[in-house]
């Protein structure tokens, strides 16, 4: 019996000690499930549950050739980086010829040393290799080589168009240009997968709290420049400012009649592919929109476009010209070889040939009933800036837009000199896009578009929808006035360039002013802007474009705005009116 | 373990309308089955149940993974002919690039008009 009890009492000791340890269990699953149950649940899904960005192809830029259809300007193309993980290379030699076959100039050779090292596990071999290249690669399926792939920007017609489009920088954001303006609509919006992925990270459809968000690809867009006229624009500047040795220019080429821009170039230029090689910024800036500066004598045409609106001329009044006119304590004469015509009387339309300062005083004299009374100045500033809206933005699809500076009468800057130096485009700075766009507006009619590089934008099956032209004022000037200031220019272009183009109808406008240095705060004696402004009209006189050119120019062979723009813009007037297929009058 | 016994049992003339139940065909003749299972062979239905439960969640689970690699495949496979596409599509573009075509042979073999006459 005492053994029996004894082996009882060991059995239920045994028994005992079991519950116990399967009691220490309980209580520690208790504890794993029940209390720390968040904690737990939070470890297992961070070792499952994979999260990953789905990134958005960003919206690509098109434009439009002669007959209308839509072309690429900008694309992306799917590129690879080539790697290797040393520590799992079996034959580094073979790594090596098959690399360097393959991606030719992509390879990075000096890091072929690298690929026999025990201490590195992740080696670039080459970079930006193209999908074929990849494949090739792929198929050698040799152990520790692995491709990465990334987006990149073509830009398929080279550089044209180059500081319009601006270019994605290596963190594939847009800098300058419309890559930079519309960066957002271009990025799209990342999407999102989250799911139970195996070992490899492959995501399985398993998982309850699986969440898939597709991204949202980027707005493509179909810009309103045309392929030909942007490539024949680029060609005449680059022609124009090696003819005169000249290293800075730009120009605008215009539709007046819906404010879209057909061409934009600006001289330095880059290629948006190999950005990194530039070593001056200012190459990546759209002068045509970031730059202000005095027009000098083109400003001339908007003058006249006020008086006839304002109905104080029209193209035959006379004036007798005294060669230098007294305001206040400053003296304002024509300019220099211009002594010949003192005491001579000329129409507007001569005073607009022979770009006589005078004249166009006298003009804004009128308004003011023979003097230029604060109330000639004021009416001229609401011309200047209310309606040709001088001193502020366009709105144009661009960075880095500036107003460019006009003072009001009310300002103590804006004086009577400062006014009569104004009717002929100096103490006033404006940039080419606002003086082409106001100038468009005093030739088409009266009517204030929009600038716009913008036509529409393109759905996922390749169709476009295009935006309507938008109007900021239909009554800056009369029909009546914007008929005559296209026949007094003309004529005026006509009397001083009989042959030039071909008998369109074109008429013109040249400019010449100093140029400011903001260093010196003074005007330099040796360059100065040279500046055409013109349209090429129909057989009806009905304006169908506007250009602008823009040189500075450092020569002594005459005028800047006669020698070095006109030049440039009669070569691209020609070619445009051949191209769009205008009628002679 | 089971036993079983068979009871006859006539419902002829339980409905409320006498004549509407003696239609035709309508025998109405149950039987009720006196087999009982007893506990040991309830635990094994249910643990056989539970297993084939089991066994066809895990199936379905497998073959639901499954689908997560097709889908893999199928997205590695879109991405692919996506690069390819946008890989031909840049060749295109390139080929009827304005420096393209005036550097071709046919544009350099052209010569310049003596005169041009234009009609309206």
């Amino acid at each position: 019996m005492t053994n029996q009890s004894e082996q009882l009492s060991r059995a239920s000791r045994l028994t005992l000690g079991l519950f116990l340890i399967l009691a220490i269990f309980l209580v520690r699953l208790f504890y794993i499930q029940v209390i720390s149950h968040e904690e737990f649940l939070a470890k297992a899904n961070q070792m499952q549950i994979s999260k990953r960005t789905i990134n958005p192809e960003r919206g690509q830029i098109y434009t439009k050739d002669q007959n209308g259809e839509i072309v690429p300007l900008v694309l992306n193309q799917t590129v690879y980086t080539v790697f290797a993980d040393p520590t799992q290379v079996k034959s580094p030699e073979k790594v090596k010829q098959l690399v360097t076959e393959v991606a030719g100039s992509q390879v990075i050779k000096s890091n072929f040393d690298k690929l026999s090292s025990t201490s590195l596990q992740y080696v670039v071999l080459a970079r930006q290799i193209t999908h074929s290249q990849a494949e090739k690669i792929q198929e050698a399926d040799l152990a520790g080589i692995g491709l990465q792939s990334s987006s990149r920007r073509v830009y398929t017609e080279g550089k044209l168009a180059n500081q319009v489009l601006g270019f994605v920088n290596a963190d594939g954001k847009g800098q300058y240009g419309l890559e930079q303006y519309l960066n957002t609509e271009l990025s799209g919006k990342a999407g999102l997968l989250q799911s139970v992925t195996d070992v490899r990270r492959i995501p399985l459809t398993i998982g309850v709290h699986d969440v898939s968000i597709p991204a949202e690809d980027g707005t493509d867009y179909v810009l309103t420049i045309d392929r030909s006229v942007q490539a024949q624009a680029e060609a005449v500047l680059q022609e124009g400012l090696k003819n005169v040795n000249s290293d800075s220019g730009s120009i605008i080429v215009m539709n007046p009649n819906n404010g879209h821009i057909m061409a934009m170039a600006n001289y330095p230029d880059f290629d948006p592919s190999d950005y990194t090689k530039v070593t001056d910024a200012t190459a990546f800036q759209n002068h045509a929109v970031s730059y202000a500066f005095e027009p000098g004598s083109v400003m001339k045409t908007m003058t006249t476009s006020m008086s006839l609106d304002l109905g104080k001329i029209n193209p035959d009044t006379t004036f007798t010209d005294p060669n230098c006119v007294q305001i206040d304590d400053a003296k304002i004469c024509n300019a220099e070889g211009d002594e010949k015509f003192k005491g001579r009387t000329f129409t507007m339309t001569k005073v607009l040939q022979y770009s006589l300062n005078t004249g166009v005083i006298w003009q804004l004299e009128q308004i003011g009933g023979g003097d230029i009374t604060k109330g000639a100045r004021q009416t001229m500033y609401e011309y200047f800036h209310d309606k040709y809206r001088f001193g502020q933005t366009t709105g144009i699809e661009q960075p880095g837009e500036v107003k460019g500076t006009i003072f009001s009468p009310d300002n103590v800057q804006g004086n009577k000199v400062r006014y009569a130096n104004m009717t002929f485009g100096q103490g006033v700075s404006v940039t080419m896009v606002q003086m082409a766009t106001a100038f468009s507006a005093t030739v088409n009619g009266g009517t204030y578009y929009q600038p716009t590089l913008i036509e529409g934008t393109l759905d996922k099956d390749g169709k476009e929808t295009t935006r309507d032209p938008k109007i900021i004022s239909d009554t800056v000037v009369s029909d009546g006035a914007s008929r005559d200031i296209r026949k007094m220019m003309f004529e005026a272009r006509r009397g001083s360039w009989p042959t030039a183009d071909g008998g369109y109808y074109v008429g013109s406008k040249t400019g010449t002013a100093q140029i400011y240095d903001d260093t010196t705060r003074t005007y330099s004696k040796d360059r100065t802007t040279g500046t055409t402004i013109g349209f090429g009209a129909d057989k009806d006189g009905n304006a169908q474009y506007v250009i602008m050119v823009r040189i500075e120019y450092s020569g002594n062979q005459g005028f800047a705005g006669s020698v070095a723009a006109n030049p440039v813009f009669t070569k691209m007037s020609n070619w445009l009116a051949q191209y769009e297929g205008m009628t002679k009058p | 373990m089971t036993n079983q016994r068979t009871q006859f049992i006539s419902t002829r003339g339980r409905g409320t309308v006498p004549a509407a139940g003696w239609g035709r065909n309508q025998n109405l003749t149950a039987f009720r089955s006196e087999r009982r299972l007893g506990p040991v062979a309830n635990t094994v239905m249910i643990v056989l149940l539970t297993a084939f439960l089991g066994l066809l969640y895990l199936t379905q689970l497998t073959k639901t993974s499954a689908f997560g690699y097709e889908m893999n495949a199928i997205d590695e496979k879109k991405t692919q002919l996506a690069a390819e596409r946008d890989d031909l599509k840049i060749e295109n573009a390139r080929l009827q690039s304005i420096a393209r075509v005036e550097s071709s042979s046919v544009a350099a073999a052209m010569t310049a008009p003596t005169d041009i006459q234009q009609s309206e």
